[in-house]
């Protein structure tokens, strides 16, 4: 196994998502299988191919640096937030 | 006698060498944040600089600004870098309340700009490549505050996705004093680029520093991270004090353990903010919202064109152009401000005058009220009406001194506080001979030891009328006139 539950316990830890045992024991063995896939991938010989970065052949597009300032609406940007307090954001104290 | 640089850390069981690298995050100036319509303007109120992509709104996606990436460019001409024809940006992941998408966009492995340097000036005569490993561009954090509520932290998004320029470089810096120099060095560069306003206050320019020490000709020591470090300040008193730390931990026979660490600017100590198991795990990979960034050379070659006059060139054309001495013309072209203080004060005038003014005068006031040149009391406009009052003869160059130390308190115009306080020079020669016909009338003593080949009683004779004028004779005719008269 390339992946053991000690792996996909950091990973979950990481990613901030809550696991049960049985969870655990599930994912170490199905993200095994994906690594064991690309394992399988990785004897393929590669050495003249570019690397793709996109499936699309398009440039990334570039904005202009005009100021608009302030064409977003405060008070619906606030409007979704869970907590706030006046104009600010607000979270369960944090102090590092 | 001065100590050798670099300064080495004299233990118990010998010297140490100390190695820093640094990390310097600089804010783009731009209009808008780096791949968002949210304006990068400081100091507005909370949150009014948002747009939707900055809070991570669902369904939002970043579009690079195009002024960003010339910005990132002409900054990586300046500092002799290689600007690259292909770059990624990657997402640097990790959980934090003031980074809404849970990721930073940033570039990781292939980076905008690469391999570029700084010289340094390390004496009179010598200079120090810095070698700088990259330039990268990445997104700004928001703000926590935490001091508004005893159950919350507040959060304010303005900075969130603005653009900085994190450029790193090399370990190649042997002390505190160095790594102050290349800071203050690239601060400028930046500055004269126009491409990063430096104020470091506002935190448009924040260190990291790396920090290890070994003994000579050892391998590299094991480092110590510094971050968060937010003036020049306190980035030397910060080096300083974590190589005497590593230093004493090693001969007392213990490890250094590579951590994080923060420096109080109070204690003026370092300490531990996260271990090396608490390091972050980034997981960096490609921004699969983002298209590798493609750089033609006819863009690259365009910007190179707008690049402006860069410290290092300015030195050059103040010694050609104004004739200044090479300790004058790093002084004066270290700091964009001092330098358009100095051609503005040298205009018409003597610019060898100009900067010892400056240089000699105006630095000494400026640093004992902690201010900037752009902050004097004293403008170049007002200062050069002194200088014009010497130079036609109205007052002596000690006069201007004392005139000079009045203007910086109550800002008046030179002529005002000449006038109030009657120090025009006497430049009379009636008045003066009165003088001096009353001098050696009464101080035969001194006359006589003259007159017996003591010559240098003649700076007493200068003296007295000096003293009797409050030092407002002019002092070319007060000589003349003494000599005249003893030698009668």
């Amino acid at each position: 196994m390339l992946i053991d539950e000690k792996v996909t316990k950091k990973i979950a830890f990481l990613a901030r998502i809550g696991l049960t045992e049985k969870e655990e024991e599930d994912f170490s063995k199905d993200l095994s299988k994906i690594l064991k896939w690309m394992e399988d991938l990785k004897k393929i010989d590669v050495k003249n191919v570019e690397p793709l970065r996109n499936v699309n052949d398009i440039e990334l597009l570039e904005r202009e640096d005009i100021d608009f300032s302030k064409n977003s609406d405060q008070s619906k940007l606030l409007a979704n937030a869970p907590k706030k307090n006046g104009n600010f954001f607000t979270v369960p104290k944090v102090i590092e | 006698m001065s100590e050798a640089r670099p300064y080495k850390i004299s233990g118990k069981t010998g010297s140490w060498e100390i190695v820093i690298g640094l990390e310097v995050h600089a804010q783009v100036s731009s209009k808008l944040k780096l791949f968002s319509n949210g304006s990068a303007s400081f100091g507005s109120n909370e949150n009014e600089n948002l747009d939707l992509l900055d809070i991570g709104l669902p369904g939002t996606l970043p579009t690079i600004n195009s002024f960003v990436i010339d910005q990132a460019i002409k900054s990586g001409l300046a500092l002799n870098a290689k600007v690259n024809n292909f770059s990624i940006f990657d997402r640097k992941n990790y959980f934090y309340p003031d980074l809404p998408l849970g990721y930073q966009i940033s570039q990781y492995k292939e980076p905008i700009i690469s391999d570029g340097y700084i010289d340094i000036d390390i004496n009179e005569s010598d200079s120090k490549r810095i070698r700088i490993e990259r330039l990268h561009l990445e997104q700004d954090a928001g703000k926590s505050i935490h001091d508004q509520s005893p159950e919350d932290s507040f959060i304010d998004f303005n900075r969130a996705g603005v653009a900085l320029m994190e450029i790193v470089s090399y370990p190649d810096l042997s002390d505190w004093e160095e790594a102050g120099d290349y800071v203050t060095k690239l601060r400028n560069i930046l500055r004269f680029a126009n491409t990063c306003d430096g104020n470091m206050q506002e935190g448009s320019l924040r260190c990291d520093a790396n920090v290890s020490v070994r003994k000579p000709n050892d391998d590299l020591g094991t480092r110590c991270e510094i971050k968060n470090l937010n003036s020049i300040k306190n980035l030397m008193k910060a080096i300083e004090f974590e190589a005497n730390r590593q230093v004493a931990l090693l001969e007392s026979g213990e490890t250094i353990a590579q951590e994080t660490r923060l420096f109080d600017a109070n204690s003026g100590k370092t300490r531990t903010m996260r271990s090396k198991e608490e390091a972050h795990d980034y997981r960096y990979f490609p921004d699969p919202d983002l298209l590798p960034l493609k750089i033609q050379e006819d863009r690259i070659h365009k910007i190179s064109k707008t690049l402006p006059e860069l410290p290092a060139q300015l030195k050059e054309r103040l010694k050609s152009q104004y004739k200044l001495g090479s300790y004058d013309a790093r002084v004066i072209s270290a700091e964009l401000e001092t330098a358009k203080y100095f051609e503005d004060l040298s205009e018409g005038r003597d610019p060898k005058q100009a900067a010892n003014w400056i240089i000699s005068n105006l630095f000494g006031k400026l640093n004992g009220i902690d201010k900037s040149i752009s902050e004097s009391p004293i403008s170049s406009k007002k200062l050069g009406k002194l200088l014009d009052l010497v130079n036609d003869g109205t007052i002596s160059n000690k006069i201007a001194k004392e005139v000079f130390e009045e203007m910086f308190i109550s800002s008046k115009e030179a002529k005002e506080i000449i006038e109030e306080k009657g120090l025009k020079q006497i430049s009379n020669e009636d008045d003066i001979e009165k003088l001096v016909d009353k001098i050696i009338l009464e101080n035969e003593t001194q006359v006589n030891q003259f007159k017996e080949g003591n010559t240098k009683v003649m700076g007493w004779f200068v003296g007295q009328v000096m003293k009797l004028t409050k030092g407002q004779a002019n002092p070319g005719i007060v000589n003349k006139i003494i000599l005249k008269k003893l030698n009668n």
